[in-house]
Parts: C-alpha cells; structure tokens; sequence
C-alpha cells in the first residue's frame, strides 16, 4: 500500500451563502500516482485544487495536507507547504514583464539551487514544452496558448511533491496536449502526486493517469 | 560565490532592481538630494568646529584689549612686565595688528612675531587662497600710499586667507601705531583654564577699562554659532520624515500596483521573509550608493573648492575664509545615516510586509 499524500475527511465548502460546491468529500491521494479530476465548468474543481493549494479554506471537514489539516494552518504554515508544491492555475497567473525563462526560474529562485542547476532544470522544461524559441521573450508578446505552457511548465519545473494542474490542455493542440503528457510521466515518481482537472474528453482518454475520478454534485465519484 | 545557492537570489535582486529604470533612477537621485543639503550643513558645521578647535589650541589663553569712547584703542606696553609676574602667566605678547585697507582688498595686517622680524622694510607676505595671492607688489592707501613687494610666506607659517603680514616698523606706520603702544596684548598660561581665574587681578594693574577675551569665551560664542548650524541640519531632519513618508505613499501605492506579482509570487513558494530580502536587497543597492554619494558630495563641496560659496551662503562671511583641514566626522555620518537612510529603509519595507503578509488567493482574488 501507498503512502497517504491527500486526505478530504468529509470536506465541503461554500462560496458566502451559496449552497455547496464541495459537499462532504472523503477520499485518500496516493504518492507516487496522477489522478484526473473530471467534471463539466462550475463543478468545483478549481475549488479543490485552491483548497489543495491552500487558497482556501474547507468551511466544513478537513484536508490533510501531508498529513496535517489545512483548517489548522497559519499563514507561514501555508507559505511553506507552497514551497513543496507545484501549481498550474487556469488563468495562466505569470509576471508580464518576466520573460519566458525568467517566468519558469521564478519559483526555483528561492529553493536553495545553484544558477547551474537552475539552469538545468529551466531548460528541460522549455524544450519539453516546445518553449525554446520563446524564451527570450516576455509574456506579454506570447499567446494564449504559449502563456499556459509556460504556466505549466513553472509548475513541473519547480519538480515539487505535489503537482497540481487546473485544466492544462484547455488551449493546447493534440501535439503539445501530448508533449505535456510525456513530461508530466517522466516527473512522475514515488514520492510525488498529481492532481489534474479537466473536462477535456482528449484527457479522459489517456492512460497517463493512475485514476480517474468524477466531480459532480458536490461529489467526487472514482470511475 | 558563483555557484552557491545564494547567487540566483542575489542576481534576481540585482535585475529587479532596475526592471524599472526610471522608478530606479529617480530613487536614488531623490535620496542623494535628500542626503546633500542635510550633509552640507552638517559637514560644515562639522569643518568648523574642528578647525575652530585647532585654531583656539594654538591661541593665547586671554587677549587684553583697552576699551575708549569709539571703541578699542591702542595699549599702552608698561604693563607687559607686571602682567608677566601674575602667577600662571607662561608668556606675554605685544601684539601690532588691525585692519588695513589696500588697493584691491582690505587686510588684516600683522606686524608681530618672529616670522614678521624676518621681513625688510616695505616686503609683505599675503595669506593663500586670496584673489592678490598672484600680485608682485600691493599698495596701501595711507597719505602717502605705500607701496610694498610681494614676498613668499615665511617657512613654516600658515597664514590664513585675508591676512598680511609685515615687519614691526612698516605695521606701526600703516596703523598709525606710535611707539610704546600696541592694538593688543596676548597672555599665554601654563595651563590655559587658569586665565579664568585671573581676571580681576590683570583689571587692578590697568587705570583704565579693558576687554579681557579668554579662549573658552571666544570658543563659546563660537559654538553657540555652529551649534544654531548644526541645528539647523538637524532640523532639516523633519523635511527628510516628510519625504520619507512620501517614499512610504509612493511604495504603497508601487506595491499596490504590484500586488498581483506579490500575489503570484508568493503562489510559486515565495515566502514573506524572501520578498523582504529582495525589497530589503532593492532598497540597499540603490540607497547604499546614492546616500554615499551624498555623503562623498557634501565633504567634497566643503572641503572642496566649493567652500568659499557654501561659507557665504550659510554663514554670511565674506573675507576671510578659513582652510578647512579634513577630519571624518563618524558623528556627521551616522546623523546622516540616521535622518536619511532608517526612515528610508522603513518606507521601502513596511509596506512590502504589509502587501507580503497577505495571503495570495486573497490578493489574487481582489485582482479578479
């Protein structure tokens, strides 16, 4: 059996009186497994992963983050944990006066690397994305497209424990959707979870992931 | 250095720092304003005080001077032999000087001393960094003008600006000296705080009034002079909070413009105490060398040429200026540091924690 990385324990939230997006979940995240969280727009899949990324609070139940509940964390508990993991909002969420590469090394820049190393990592990332001839150039002169590959890639750079990727694949071709794929396989170790969103059916289809789980209702459903 | 893990921060700093060219640039031209005016004033006061005090330890202990109906008169010689038998009095001078008025200037002529013996009749020697240094010959407007040549200083004499010296026979016709008499009377002690002490004794040898200076009464006039000075400097230091607290406006308003980067920042792991240090790092890269600078430029223009004009300005003296000799005043620096460089470090940083201490889905959620 797999270490436990993700823990919901009967974990709803609310947006102010609305009713529940997220509606008492339970369920356990392995390491060393990907999984995919389906669910049509609106369905609360950004939400867990803001919860994941501790952007938000439950306002019932608990998340264990590594094995410690997220309701319990004070601000420098929460800037820790977003030093081990790795996120790929929706909108893209880059430095506009960064360059390509500078936007990609942003998060490696405090994690104790050398330049070398940095280096290293932040050009893997850019040829695996099919980013080299970008590089040099700021986000404000690159696509939609070209700006969530670098989103994505800032996140898989940063090789974090937990990798969390909210719809990647929503602006991006079947060769670059495959190119991510390929990365996101080869990061994928033992020590490591990955939770992608998505309601893209070209991701259903894929056999990256160790499971599959749907999100509807408030509830998350394992397929 | 090259490969530690502290050089990507350190670089990220460094082009940070001038991302923004013009927000740079003003930066440290407002802070090297900042620092000027206050370290000019400072310095200066700072200059004179040590070069008051280095005068004031080779001057006599107590100068005495007769006092008459139009004011100071000259000094009968009598009494220099009883004024040498008051008990501490090490040393009495004569001394012949006054105010003379020449073709191009008006001098303080001295015709006293071993350096004023060495001089022949009609020879002058003319105190540096006046606009006749450079003159072959000078005349003095007496009835009838005299005409004097233009010798070097005497070795070993520092004369200041202004001044001019000539020999005993030459000074006493200029300012209308007779013999047996002289402009003042210098008395040297053994210990010069005992000229304090002896006051009353030196009025009862004189049948008429004097003036009786010592050098601490002349030092405390003096630095009650400065002191209005470096008041003045320091009070400066009130302007300087109010600019620091428009830095403070600025950065908040900077950051709030900057919030979203924070937000995504701090969303890829960093941390509050890692955007300090880049604003921390941000802040001391450009204020180190502007208030530096500032510091470098006030010495500069006081110990500088510039001094002449800054003398004018601030202290209202026209002729004689004195020559500063340089001394680093670490008092004049850190006051410096202290009114410019704390209140700025404050304005940069407390509204990076501010903006820092919030939590990113929070600041990213009031960007949308």
């Amino acid at each position: 059996m797999k270490p436990i990385g993700i823990e919901l324990k009967h974990l709803s939230f609310a947006y102010g009186n609305s009713p529940n997006v997220l509606d008492g979940i339970s369920l356990e995240l392995e390491f060393g497994s990907s999984y995919l969280i389906r669910g049509n727009t609106g369905s609360g899949k950004s939400t867990l992963l803001q919860i994941f990324c501790a952007m938000k609070r439950p306002t019932e139940g608990d998340c264990l983050l590594g094995g410690q509940p997220v309701s319990r964390w004070t601000a420098p508990h929460r800037d820790r944990w977003r030093g081990n993991m790795g996120f790929a909002p929706q909108d893209p969420l880059l430095l506009p006066h960064l360059t390509v590469a500078e936007n990609i090394m942003l998060p490696l820049i405090t994690q104790n690397l050398t330049q070398p190393e940095i280096d290293t990592v932040v050009r893997e990332a850019i040829e695996e994305l099919d980013l080299l001839h970008l590089a040099t150039q700021r986000i404000s002169q690159c696509s939609g497209g070209e700006a969530q590959r670098v989103s994505l890639a800032r996140a898989i750079a940063k090789q974090p424990t937990y990798l969390f990727l909210d719809e990647p694949s929503s602006h991006q071709d079947d060769v670059h959707l495959s190119q991510l794929l390929s990365f996101l396989d080869r990061k994928k170790g033992t020590k490591t979870i990955q939770v992608v969103t998505s309601h893209d059916p070209r991701l259903q289809s894929s056999c990256h992931f160790d499971m599959q789980l749907e999100l509807s209702a408030g509830q998350l459903e394992v397929l | 250095m090259k490969d530690s893990p502290k050089t990507p921060f350190f670089q990220w700093m460094l082009r940070e720092c001038f991302r923004y060219p013009r927000i740079a640039w003003s930066t440290v031209a407002c802070l090297f304003i900042l620092t000027l005016f206050p370290g000019v004033i400072l310095c200066l006061t700072q200059a004179l005080g040590t070069t008051a005090e280095q005068l004031l330890a080779r001057s006599p202990a107590m100068v005495i001077r007769k006092i008459g109906p139009l004011g100071w008169q000259p000094i009968p010689t009598e009494y220099v032999d009883a004024l040498g038998q008051i008990p501490g009095v090490n040393r009495v001078e004569p001394r012949i000087w006054g105010l003379a008025h020449a073709e191009y200037n008006t001098f303080t002529l001295i015709g006293f001393g071993p350096s004023a013996q060495t001089l022949k009749e009609a020879q002058i020697a003319i105190g540096a960094g006046n606009s006749t240094e450079q003159l072959d010959s000078l005349e003095f407007k007496t009835v009838p003008d005299e005409s004097f040549k233009v010798v070097p200083t005497p070795e070993g004499l520092h004369m200041w600006p202004g001044t001019a010296l000539v020999n005993e026979f030459d000074a006493r016709r200029i300012l209308q000296l007779p013999l047996g008499y002289v402009s003042d009377i210098a008395l040297y002690f053994f210990h010069p705080q005992e000229a304090a002490y002896v006051d009353e004794e030196i009025r009862a040898l004189f049948p008429f009034d004097v003036q009786l200076e010592t050098s601490q009464d002349y030092a405390k006039r003096y630095n009650s002079s400065l002191f209005k000075w470096g008041g003045l400097g320091l009070l400066l230091g009130m302007p300087m909070l109010l600019a620091a607290f428009f830095f403070f406006i600025g950065q908040r308003h900077y950051l709030n413009l900057e919030s979203r980067n924070i937000g995504i920042m701090k969303l890829m792991g960093w941390r509050v105490k890692d955007l300090l240090w880049l604003q921390a790092g941000r802040a001391l890269l450009l204020g180190i060398p502007s208030v530096s600078l500032g510091i470098a430029t006030s010495y500069f223009m006081v110990y500088g040429p510039g001094s002449r004009i800054l003398i004018r300005i601030f202290m209202g003296w026209s002729e004689p200026t004195p020559d500063f000799r340089f001394a680093l005043g670490l008092t004049t620096i850190f006051q410096l540091v202290f009114l410019i460089f704390i209140p700025y470090l404050i304005a940069y940083l407390l509204p990076m924690y501010r903006a820092a201490s919030r939590d990113p889905g929070e600041i990213l959620e009031k960007q949308n």
